[in-house]
């Protein structure tokens, strides 16, 4: 029982939230190649060669932050680990199993020019994008909603528990918050044909995401009134979602007005991460209810590594972090400049 | 039905087995084209850049399967091995965040840049090169941790003994002390015997494509060349490995000496052992053995007359399966000193220049064994892997807890489930993976990329 257990309750979050934010727009693109054009040997409309190639040089590091998200989870709260990656063992098949098509996908869809294999390829990039993005919704929804988890940590449910409404409907906020962001990131750095379908796409998009997120928030707060239970005991706390309505407020008028692209992305991310961090307000100190007890809630007391261990992990994260984000930011301002039709190549 | 441990650990073998055909040539390929760079920054010379570029494009191919196939890795300890990740997390997992920190960020985001910025060409040869050694850090430091993590489940020492740097607290397994659990006796041995083995297994790429190119009768400045590289720096890393190999067996068998007598076939305990070259065995008896007298004494303990502990010593649940670890074991030590052979060979032909003459009988047939060597290498690294998993059974951390106790209570028919699908997968990776190569082979090293990346 010490501040390092809250220290990484927020590290947890803020890696979640740059994986989201990041992860998020890679993803997200997926959603829009299905209504991204390409024909054959026609250099005048390759927008899905583009859509991959806008997502090229970073999705491969983004995807990491979901292997640090994974790894603190599996270091610093074991039992979390331990019981969710158990529980969910199909879904999680389905997100790996998405993730590796889709890696291949990326890297080798212009290696054979066959249009019967970019069929293939196509298809395997949409659903190995949407598939990881819903699966995680549905988690999360879950985890909020309450798994059956007993006295020994152990989950007793099984996997069918974990298709109900409450969670497909947070599945779907999830796709509709990526797939407002991908919009919102190709309006950034496509050529300036895509860049204006990507405009009207984003509108789609933020409309979808205010719709769902409206209609989830209030299931959440009627049927999951614990996630109240924090923003009753210190008011103060509020000021984080309503940060949050905020920043999806001004992203809003930002994509129907069609104003300044890159500002809209900062707008947009920064929507995702008051969310996540007002959804990570709520829960807190769980990370996973029960639904038989809520006694037998997994939290960052009851699940936690020892102080030694935890120490060396943020020794680590101090050090490894700001390089991280460093070196990131180098590359993304190096590598993320807004294409022109001659560099839609190799990809 | 077999039991859910059981097809977890057969769906560990395969994925692993599977993912670890990859990482060994990142590593070595990674290398080698920083190596490229750096000689294309120095000299300016547009054909080390070009050649640079060919390695990129099969090192992109490996890397795109090698990174997916390991991202399963970190979720299938949660998923099929909870009540171990319960147990160790604290102090394994640690090892794998540093893993993730250190490693996989470095190699993903240059690894982007190397890629998207010979693509594109908007990038200086300085951030090319630049990039290109972080990327192949990345891959070492990668390998580095993830042989540590693989070490303490190996050689964890006692718990709460000074030194072993962790504790059992409750049921769980907790830090003391972050770099005794980093340096764990085997740590050091398995780490260079391994990445030793990964760079010659990229060696042993280089030359089996050199070979193919010479058989094609193609580009033959960029084969020689290469083929020099890949042969000198082959036979010295063999050799070495020689040495690598035997540190290791020596930790073996001073920490582990149930693996050691099982990888050695020695049931029982024997002053003077021999050093068994061929034997027919199973998992309680010699059936049939060749061996040299003595000399398993002498090479472990440097004493001709010493005790080697056998099998007996152990009790029957205590005892790794012999069949597992004696034959995947001899069968690498004799796929390494057959590659050795061929690299000396190689190298001898090299520098009479008999690889160049096409009236030389022998040439086409020396140039398939070339071709050879690739996958037998990765097959050596699989089957070291192998002996060094199946020696430490029953055991998930050697001494402390038995595999059977730690699967996860997933059902069967969902471990069966998943089992199936990454076999029906891997195949089709597999086949794609080769597909992709040839196809890279086939274009070849170009000698003009402007021309190539326009086209």
């Amino acid at each position: 029982m010490t501040a390092l257990q809250e220290i990484w309750f927020l590290f947890l979050a803020v890696i979640v939230i740059v994986y989201v934010i990041l992860d998020g727009f890679d993803l997200g693109v997926g959603f829009w190649f299905i209504f991204a054009k390409d024909k054959h040997e026609d250099m005048t409309l390759n927008e899905r060669k583009e859509i991959i190639q806008s997502i090229a040089p970073f999705w491969d590091g983004n995807e990491v932050w979901l292997l640090a998200a994974g790894g603190i989870l599996f270091a610093a709260f074991s039992d979390v680990y331990a019981t969710v990656f158990s529980a969910f063992y199909i879904p999680l098949l389905l997100v790996v199993f998405c993730l590796i098509i889709r890696a291949v996908s990326i890297e080798f869809r212009e290696e054979f020019p066959s249009p019967l294999w970019h069929r293939v390829s196509d298809f395997a990039f949409i659903f190995g994008s949407l598939g990881p993005a819903i699966a995680f919704g549905v988690l999360i929804g879950n985890l909020v909603q309450g798994i059956a988890i007993d006295a020994n940590k152990q989950f007793t449910g099984s996997f069918v528990d974990f298709f109900n409404p409450y969670a497909i409907i947070i599945g779907l906020l999830a796709l509709s918050m990526i797939i407002t962001h991908g919009a919102v990131y190709l309006r950034v750095r496509a050529t300036e044909k895509l860049a204006a379908k990507a405009t009207q796409w984003a509108k789609l998009g933020i409309v979808s995401f205010l719709v769902i997120s409206s209609c989830s928030l209030v299931i959440s707060l009627l049927f999951h009134p614990h996630v109240q239970n924090n923003y009753i005991d210190l008011p103060i706390l509020l000021i984080i979602p309503i940060i949050g309505f905020v920043f999806i407020g001004l992203t809003t008028y930002y994509i129907w007005n069609e104003k300044d692209a890159k500002l809209t992305f900062v707008l947009s991310a920064l929507s995702i991460a008051f969310s996540i961090l007002g959804a990570g307000v709520a829960i807190y100190p769980n990370l996973v209810f029960s639904s038989i007890d809520e006694a037998y809630n997994l939290t960052i007391h009851n699940a936690s590594a020892t102080d030694t261990g935890l120490l060396v992990m943020l020794i680590v994260a101090i050090i490894a972090l700001p390089l991280i984000l460093v070196y990131t930011l180098w590359v993304y301002k190096m590598m993320g400049t807004k294409l022109e039709d001659e560099d839609i190549v190799g990809y | 039905m077999v039991s859910p441990t059981v097809l977890a650990q057969l769906q560990f073998y395969i994925t692993i087995g599977f993912h670890f055909i990859f990482p060994p040539l990142s590593i070595g390929l990674s290398w080698y084209i920083a190596y490229l760079l750096t000689r294309y920054i120095r000299s300016k010379d547009q054909y080390y850049k070009d050649q640079a570029w060919f390695w990129i494009k099969l090192f992109a191919t490996t890397v795109a399967i090698g990174i997916p196939t390991g991202v399963l890795m970190e979720f299938q300890f949660g998923m099929n091995w909870s009540e171990f990740s319960r147990f160790a997390g604290e102090v394994f997992a640690t090892l794998i965040l540093l893993e993730v920190f250190f490693a996989f960020f470095l190699e993903s985001v240059f690894l982007g840049v190397i890629l998207s910025g010979m693509r594109t060409k908007k990038i200086s040869d300085r951030v090319l090169w630049f990039s290109s050694m972080m990327v192949a850090l990345g891959t070492t430091l990668s390998s580095f941790w993830i042989l540590a993590a693989n070490s303490w489940m190996q050689t964890p020492g006692e718990p709460g003994a000074p030194g072993s740097g962790w504790d059992i607290v409750g049921d769980k397994a907790v830090l003391t002390n972050f770099w005794d659990v980093v340096f764990t006796p085997s740590m050091f041995a398995r780490f260079f015997h391994t990445v030793n083995a990964c760079l010659i297994a990229s060696s042993f790429f280089i030359i089996a494509i050199s070979c193919l190119y010479l058989l094609k009768d193609r580009h033959h400045k960029f084969t020689y060349d290469t083929l020099k590289v890949g042969l000198v720096v082959g036979i010295f890393l063999s050799i070495l490995q020689g040495f690598f190999g035997h540190w290791q067996s020596t930790i073996v068998a001073t920490y582990q000496p149930a693996k050691f007598a099982a990888q050695e076939g020695l049931f029982e305990t024997t002053s003077g052992a021999p050093l068994v070259i061929f034997a027919i065995i199973d998992d309680s008896k010699v059936i049939f053995e060749i061996g040299i007298p003595y000399l398993l004494s002498l090479l472990t303990w440097g004493d001709p007359n010493a005790t080697v502990t056998g099998l007996d010593a152990f009790s029957l649940e205590d005892r790794p399966s012999v069949l597992l670890s004696f034959y995947p074991f001899h069968l690498m030590v004799m796929i390494g000193m057959f590659l050795v052979g061929v690299a000396a060979l190689g190298v001898y032909l090299l520098w009479k220049k008999r690889l160049s003459d096409q009236s030389f009988i022998l040439r086409k047939w020396f140039l398939r064994l070339g071709v050879l060597t690739a996958p037998l290498a990765l097959i050596a690294i699989n089957l070291g892997w192998i002996t060094a998993e199946s020696g430490r059974q029953p055991w998930i951390i050697q001494g402390i807890r038995r595999t059977a106790d730690m699967a996860s209570a997933a059902p069967g028919e969902e471990v069966l489930f998943s089992l199936l699908t990454y076999i029906l997968t891997y195949i089709v990776l597999f086949i794609a993976w080769i597909l992709v190569m040839g196809r890279i082979f086939k274009k070849g090293p170009s000698t003009n990329i402007e021309e190539e990346v326009l086209g």
